[in-house]
């Protein structure tokens, strides 16, 4: 009996097909496409993770809004303003080699310049996050995806950093994300160099 | 007697197969993962780059704060720089030599407990740092993946400086001392053996 009932369980669990309990609703593809599109490539990537290593440093200086205020704004000036297939890699990975050398070498300091460079950060990001041709539906629903990702990913960088150092407040864990956004600072620049670097 | 005969004679066809198998080739070692591996084992394999890394991080700890963060944020983006160079193909005289000649020279300031000015050792490692990024830029192979490359090789030397930092935090005790001195003669040795040739 107990052997049967296995074999009629192992019987249907092979059979079995997909629950598909949720039927894809109409443009939610769109928006998990665009939420993690400024993951997709590494010049979007590193730019979005060191500026946010570097508006993280001025959340215990108070400073935080006015950082990550002109990343927002640029960031949606740049996909309101901008049109599909610019190419800003090459500055997108200088902008990133800049907010990471800065979020090392001075944390929580020079808030004007780092309000700048966030600021430079969000508009090459909203350039980059403008979807190619297609239904208007469709490229708002993604473009919203790219506004909700960035801003989930930025945010969650500054808090979770934040976090971390407040739960383990000892000196070496701020020294910790020093060296990450060194490390990040390296290789942002390492691919500036490889993108205007001619063809081996 | 005879299942041991049976069970033997299973065990032993095993071993030759497992010693005739060849190895599973599924990764080509291209792409993201090929790559990464690449650019990790680029300066964890090679000996002089392992030296110097490691003294990097025991003369920061030798040293003291800051010293002991201010240095190994600085070697990676320097080291950074190397690299640009490299894959610019811009030449670089002398970066075996220099790459040995760190080893030589971290190694002594180590041995001889140094403790020079922060920014005379932020220069003098960051002047090392060029030759080793300049080797990792000018080395990276064309069918890695290079995003992935980069990051290998910048996280892995950033270990090598921890496993210094780690070994270099026994200061503390007058047996760590000697330990990490000790350290840094051998380090010093093998950059003069990379120099000279012999290794």
């Amino acid at each position: 009996m107990t052997r049967a009932a296995l074999a009629a369980g192992l019987a249907l669990s092979v059979l079995a097909t997909p629950a598909l309990a949720h039927g894809a609703s109409s443009g939610v593809q769109g928006l998990f496409a665009g939420a993690v599109h400024s993951l997709t490539t590494p010049a979007q990537a590193l730019c979005l993770i060191s500026a946010g290593f570097l508006a993280a440093g001025h959340l215990r200086t108070g400073k935080f809004e006015r950082v990550i205020g002109p990343f927002f704004l640029a960031f949606l000036a740049g996909m309101a303003f901008s049109q599909a297939g610019v190419e800003v890699d090459v500055t997108l990975f200088t902008v990133a080699t800049l907010s990471a050398a800065t979020a090392a070498l001075f944390p929580g300091r020079a808030p004007v310049f780092a309000a700048v460079l966030c600021g430079a950060a969000g508009l090459l990001l909203g350039i980059a996050s403008i979807p190619d041709d297609g239904a208007r539906a469709a490229r708002i629903v993604t473009m919203a995806g790219s506004v909700l990702g960035v801003a989930v990913i930025m945010l969650y960088i500054a808090g979770v950093t934040d976090a971390i150092q407040e739960r383990f407040p000892a000196p070496w864990i701020g020294i910790g994300f020093r060296v990450i956004a060194a490390w990040l600072a390296a290789i942002s620049l390492v691919m500036l160099a490889l993108a205007v670097a001619p063809p081996r | 007697m005879k299942a041991d005969l049976r069970f033997g004679t299973a065990v032993l066809a095993a071993l030759v197969f497992s010693v005739l198998a060849g190895p599973a080739l599924a990764h080509t070692g291209e792409g993201y993962g090929g790559g990464f591996l690449a650019g990790f084992w680029h300066p964890v394999l090679g000996w002089d780059h392992v030296a110097a890394m490691v003294a990097v991080g025991l003369w920061g700890a030798f040293l003291g704060a800051p010293a002991i963060w201010i240095l190994p944020v600085v070697f990676p983006m320097v080291m950074a720089f190397g690299a640009v160079i490299g894959i610019l193909g811009i030449p670089l005289p002398m970066v075996e030599p220099g790459i040995a000649m760190s080893a030589v020279v971290l190694g002594l300031m180590i041995l001889f407990a140094v403790r020079a000015p922060i920014w005379v050792a932020a220069v003098l490692v960051g002047v090392f740092a060029i030759f080793h990024g300049y080797a990792h830029g000018a080395e990276l192979p064309s069918t890695a993946n290079a995003f992935a490359f980069a990051v290998g090789f910048v996280v892995a030397t950033g270990l090598l400086h921890l496993c210094g930092i780690a070994l270099g935090l026994t200061v503390k005790w007058p047996a760590g001392r000697v330990a990490v001195r000790g350290a840094g003669a051998v380090i010093s040795l093998a950059g003069l053996a990379f120099l000279t040739g012999m290794a």
